[in-house]
């Protein structure tokens, strides 16, 4: 029996299963209980485990998120809320300084086994400080292991693996998929970190893309499979730790990649699994790699200049025709 | 030092501008702020100031003339009489980089190399450097092929995987099928022949000759080229080689070969020192008959690609040569 559910809901099923399983995971953020954040994703957790597994915090970022740290080195599963992903800033010496470093610096004594959920993701009018896709930040920081759904399936997947994982785990949803539906089992699964998923195969050009641009990714080798360019979309589920193998595979066949986030371009997450392409399969490319990150430019609010700054499946599909017919994207 | 006049950028997608007039002549005096010449650009035309004080020198540009933008059009020096007429082109900055006449603001070099990102650049490679990927030049040099002789064909840069079939096309050996004939005739023929010789001219004849000379007129007849030169190349297991010019029309008794390298129109391999009674080596540069043995046979393979001869053309060649060894005094006569 097949079922959809919403990413919302995905990732409330991953949280009230590992609290069953295991009475150590519990949550903490702002209005995580009685509000359920304001996505409503925890809605109707707080009623099922209660406030001391369901904590409310005060609006101070900083401040939970040590608590969470201490909490995790001592012998607990913490399951951090952030609002939004832009917060991170907030948060910085807690996470990067801390958690990613404490099994490091403690010579293996001590486990930061703890998850920071948080989101991603622009065009919700949201402007600067609440549309950013911070990822490539985390993801500079050895320690900490970064992974980004795409979908509900891959969300409750994901999330139920960082649980369990005994190093800290920050997870990226896009916060405009919270509504979005995907068929997932009934029956308990993980996904494994560091296994990337092959969403469509394809023989032309190999597109790397993260978080919600796997659709767009998607979407443009529809576009592309009507002109006749056979398009392999892959998922590289996380980003630390990165499946090289299967992008660089899919790269030798193909010959062609382009790599598509949601990140800001520049000294992103595109630029690296570029790097690593154009590194480890330089003798297999018929054509430069091309990163496709969003446009290095704050955030606007205004809805027409929001929606240009990140990549669309058009766009995706005028860069991979280009680079299948071997016309120049940035000149020779 | 003599300061340098500019035609400046004065729109984003200028290349060159159009000189209506110097309002000043060369050798005038010249203060900061004068209005030195007029621009035309395809929306307006303004007025060009000196960023210097001095003497107008090496006007290289006149009234009429589209300059790009860039180019020096003269000199301001400080002392009157010493300007230098300055060629055209010899100075073709940026108009990013160097621009002291700036009367109006031209945008920061930021944003026209990001406008020009956006452009693709023309597919053309102005120095001796091929341009290609590095599948593609992998590909090529995994299978011998030189990319070089894809610009030389005037094809444009930069190369691709689909170019490499292109280039594939240019190597007229390597494309065409190699196809083979294998025959044997009786030893006897040749045998009986030479021993007759001997015996009743008292010649002596080299048996190499004979194959030589015959070959040669096999492939004259094959190919019914009654008037032309034909060029023999003989070779041994050993490596040696030597060429014959027109073998089939000389005695058999003194059969002379030529000094030049030249190449040849048909190769007889001797191989008879051997024990090997076939071969399949592929087309060579030109038709090979190679000749083998048995005790009482010869074994012969004709191996040539399909441009070198037609099927018919080399079935005429086989059967002729045959014909020739099998009874050679009717063919010599």
């Amino acid at each position: 029996m097949t079922r959809e559910l919403t990413l919302s809901k995905a990732v409330n099923e991953a949280l009230a299963e590992e609290m069953r399983r295991d009475e150590t995971v519990f949550i903490i953020g702002e209005d995580v209980a009685e509000a359920g954040t304001p996505f409503k994703i925890l809605s109707g957790l707080v009623e099922e485990f209660g406030t001391d597994r369901v904590m409310d915090t005060p609006i101070a970022e900083p401040g939970f998120m040590g608590i969470a740290v201490g909490a995790a080195i001592t012998g607990t599963r913490p399951v951090v809320d952030l609002m939004f992903g832009d917060f991170l800033y907030l948060v910085m010496d807690q996470l990067c300084n801390q958690a990613a470093k404490t099994h490091y610096m403690s010579g293996g004594k001590l486990n930061v086994p703890l998850v920071l959920r948080t989101n991603l993701g622009a065009t919700r009018r949201s402007a600067a400080q609440h549309s950013q896709s911070l990822h490539a930040l985390v993801a500079h920081v050895p320690g900490l292991k970064v992974a980004l759904p795409s979908s509900a399936y891959e969300a409750k997947g994901l999330l139920k693996t960082a649980i369990r994982d005994n190093n800290p785990v920050v997870i990226f949803e896009d916060k405009l998929m919270y509504q979005d539906t995907a068929v997932v089992p009934e029956e308990e699964y993980l996904i494994p970190f560091g296994v990337a998923n092959i969403k469509r195969e394809g023989r032309d050009i190999t597109l790397v893309a993260t978080s919600s641009m796997v659709q767009v990714a998607e979407a443009a080798a529809d576009i592309l499979a009507a002109e006749g360019i056979s398009a392999e979309v892959i998922d590289p589920r996380t980003i630390v730790p990165l499946d090289e193998d299967t992008i660089l595979n899919s790269v030798r066949k193909t010959s062609r990649a382009m790599v598509i986030d949601e990140g800001h371009q520049s000294f992103g997450v595109t630029g690296e699994i570029a790097s690593r392409i154009s590194e480890k399969a330089f003798y297999h490319l018929d054509a430069p790699v091309i990163r496709m990150g969003a446009m290095d430019v704050p955030v606007p609010f205004s809805p027409v200049l929001e929606d240009i700054t990140v990549p669309t499946a058009q766009g995706v599909a005028d860069n991979a025709r280009k680079l299948v017919r071997g016309e120049l994207v940035h000149g020779a | 030092m003599a300061h340098e006049v500019i035609m400046p950028a004065l729109g984003m997608a200028q290349d060159t501008g159009k000189l209506v007039n110097w309002l000043l002549s060369e050798g005038d005096q010249v203060k900061t702020g004068d209005i030195l010449f007029e621009v035309e650009t395809d929306k307006s035309t303004m007025e060009v100031e000196s960023q210097a004080d001095g003497y107008l020198h090496g006007i290289s540009a006149d009234a009429g003339d589209d300059v790009p933008v860039g180019q020096v059009i003269a000199l301001i020096s400080d002392t009157p009489g010493t300007g230098e007429r300055i060629l055209p082109a010899t100075k073709e900055a940026e108009p990013a980089t160097t621009e002291p006449e700036k009367p109006t603001k031209s945008p920061p070099a930021e944003a026209l190399a990001l406008r020009s990102e956006d452009v693709p650049a023309a597919p053309v490679a102005p120095t001796n450097k091929i341009l290609a990927s590095p599948k593609a030049k992998r590909l090529a040099s995994e299978m011998g092929l030189d990319l070089a002789d894809l610009a030389a064909a005037g094809h444009p840069q930069p190369y691709h995987v689909a170019d490499i079939e292109r280039l594939k096309s240019l190597q007229p050996h390597s494309q065409a099928a190699s196809c083979f004939l294998a025959f044997e005739v009786d030893k006897c023929g040749v045998r009986d022949f030479l021993e007759w010789m001997q015996s009743q001219g008292g010649i002596v004849l080299d048996l190499k000759h004979v194959w030589i000379s015959f070959a040669t007129a096999s492939l004259r007849h094959a190919k019914g080229i009654d008037g032309e030169a034909v060029i023999t190349e003989f070779t041994t297991l050993d490596g040696h080689s030597s060429t014959y010019l027109n073998a089939d029309r000389q005695r058999l008794s003194s059969l002379d070969d030529t000094e030049d390298a030249v190449t040849p129109d048909i190769i007889v391999r001797d191989i008879t020192a051997s024990s090997f009674t076939q071969v399949r080596l592929g087309a060579s540069k030109a038709p090979t008959l190679t000749i083998a043995q048995t005790e009482s046979r010869y074994m012969l393979t004709l191996e040539f690609s399909s441009q070198q001869l037609d099927d018919e053309q080399a079935i005429a060649l086989a059967n002729d040569f045959c014909a020739r060894m099998t009874n050679p005094l009717q063919h010599v006569i």
